[in-house]
């Protein structure tokens, strides 16, 4: 039996689907087989995000609408070979599916996969009551900006509310240098505010634009740091006890300004 | 000389600033969004009063009750009802 998750956040531009498609991507790459449902009606984009925009002809709706069948929705990832995702329709409205329908989908789709990722539209609306009726448990995106976390605040209270209990944050595009100068506020103060579990801290780099504009997910990147960040949340969701890199302390500074030779603040 | 001075009384870095702002605001937005109204509190308080005062002598001046919510040490969100019912023997 398959696990749901669903990756929300409240507010929007905080990573949602650079996120989803991240894990999906390190999840897949681990071997487990795995489908990414996008969840925002209206506004497909995760497509774009995993390369596949070309390869859609069904959507979400049209599955749940019974116009076809599960199978034709599913588009195979290009790289990965357990990797799937089922398509936003772009055409129609979040009010045309119920929290019901999703509910039946995602007891159909465990039965199949290992993991199921739902990437949630921003808001609190009929979009965000769809996208976390069938999931198991849900991760929190924020970013270290006052409106990410004031909003992610707000979605914690829904989802506990919503009995989905103990949602674990992520923590998108944390700049170092910045909370090194006291300048944004850190992880530990993010979680201080939020009083949630941290499953993963995933710093600001421009490798993310970079394979976006590609269309391939940075997770499957040995190299880059965010890669990394993405397969070690991949491997908390799998049970490893995975430490933390650590981003935000004297040790990290001092590893990349090793990497640049720099010794002007030793 | 000056600039020594002005860096020690520079303000508060901008991340502590937003912490700060945020503790505060957070507290406000959950009592507004809780389903917990301030009338619920009141009504809780009477019959707790009401039940006690049939058997003791409560001191009705430091009588409170009120929602805290912390976490224990797995992260997760504990909301408790804190009452304070000091009596009279």
């Amino acid at each position: 039996m398959g696990k749901v998750y669903v990756i929300t956040s409240g507010k929007g531009g905080v990573g949602k689907t650079t996120t989803t498609a991240n894990i999906g991507t390190a999840l897949a790459v681990k071997g487990y087989k795995v489908v990414l449902i996008d969840a925002d009606i209206g506004l497909r984009n995760l497509d774009l995000i995993m390369g596949l925009e070309n390869r859609v002809v069904y959507d979400l709706v049209n599955v749940i609408e019974k116009k076809c069948r599960l199978a034709q929705a599913l588009i195979k990832d290009k790289r990965q070979k357990e990797l799937y995702m089922i398509p936003a329709a772009q055409t129609r409205d979040k009010d045309c599916i119920s929290g019901e329908q999703m509910k039946e989908l995602c007891q159909e789709l465990k039965k199949e996969f290992d993991y199921i990722l739902i990437d949630c539209p921003a808001g609190i609306e009929q979009g965000f009551k769809n996208a976390i009726a069938g999931a198991d448990s849900a991760i929190v995106v924020t970013t270290p900006e006052v409106s990410a976390v004031r909003d992610a605040d707000r979605i914690i209270g829904l989802l506990e509310a919503n009995s989905l209990k103990k949602p674990e944050l992520i923590v998108n595009r944390i700049r170092v240098d910045m909370v090194k100068r006291g300048n944004m506020m850190s992880v530990e103060d993010i979680q201080d505010l939020l009083a949630i579990d941290v499953m993963g801290i995933v710093p600001d780099d421009e490798n993310i634009i970079i394979t976006s504009n590609k269309g391939e997910p940075a997770a499957m990147n040995d190299k880059t740091l965010i890669g990394e960040a993405y397969r070690n949340i991949a491997g908390r969701i799998c049970g490893e006890d995975i430490p933390y890199i650590k981003f935000d302390t004297e040790s990290f500074i001092s590893r990349v300004k090793k990497m640049f030779g720099g010794k002007q603040y030793a | 000389m000056l600039n020594i001075m002005s860096k020690l009384l520079k303000k508060q870095k901008s991340g502590s600033v937003a912490k700060n702002r945020m503790q505060v605001l957070l507290a406000v937005d959950r009592q507004k969004t809780s389903f917990i109204t301030e009338e619920m509190i009141n009504n809780i308080k009477e019959e707790i009063m009401s039940v006690i005062s049939k058997y003791l002598k409560m001191d009705l001046q430091s009588f409170d009750v009120k929602i805290e919510r912390s976490t224990d040490d797995s992260g997760r969100v504990l909301s408790t009802v804190v009452a304070n019912i000091p009596i009279d023997i």
